[in-house]
């Protein structure tokens, strides 16, 4: 079962953490994101079957293959930036955090700019 | 899924504390220093690692 397996790595990093804190608090910050990458390596392949899930239906519905890739690179990019934001907030940087969470806005906006380009000549038709 | 990594960087952060504080009591606060250092150099070269194979992973997954 993946996800006792996943439970009980969680369980047993959040406890050497706490016992590492009081000497060695920056690795235990390190065990954190060490726990992190390794739940999300562990499930790129689940990942990737929700995606293919996902496209089949797309396929079924017609929908331009474009704008698919980019609501999956868009969530790419949020799941980068949120992992960073976090760390650095559990590292108790707030500020280094908000600075992450600004430049992954801007990017996936940049990214999402042709379908916002899209909705915006149907609106503009509409009128 | 290699739980072992979590294991070796609690037992490096543990082994770094304990010289530490052995350091520090027979008055080496410099050398004490330097292993901190290196323990946290050693650590992060472990977490480099797997963080750029997540990365990696999540770029693959995403294709961008």
């Amino acid at each position: 079962m993946e996800l006792i397996k996943i439970g009980v790595l969680g369980i047993t990093a959040a406890i050497l953490i706490l016992v590492i804190k009081n000497y060695r608090p920056e690795i235990g910050l390190q065990i954190s994101l060490v726990f992190g990458a390794m739940v999300m390596v562990f499930l790129a392949s689940r990942i990737r079957t929700v995606l293919d899930f996902i496209e089949i239906f797309v396929e079924r519905a017609n929908i331009s293959g474009v704008y698919i890739t980019t609501l999956f690179k868009v969530i790419g990019m949020a799941y980068i930036t949120e992992f960073a934001a976090e760390s650095c907030r559990d590292a108790s940087q707030n500020a280094i955090a908000a600075k992450i969470e600004l430049a992954g806005r801007i990017l996936i906006i940049i990214t999402a700019m042709p379908l916002i380009t899209s909705v915006m000549n149907i609106i503009i038709g509409l009128i | 899924m290699n739980i072992d990594l979590i294991f070796r960087i609690a037992a490096i952060g543990i082994l770094v504390a304990v010289l530490n504080s052995l350091l520090t009591k027979s008055g080496r606060e410099e050398q004490a220093m330097m292993t901190t250092l290196a323990g946290l150099i050693v650590v992060l070269l472990m977490v480099v690692r797997e963080i750029a194979n997540l990365f990696d992973t999540v770029k693959a997954l995403f294709d961008f």
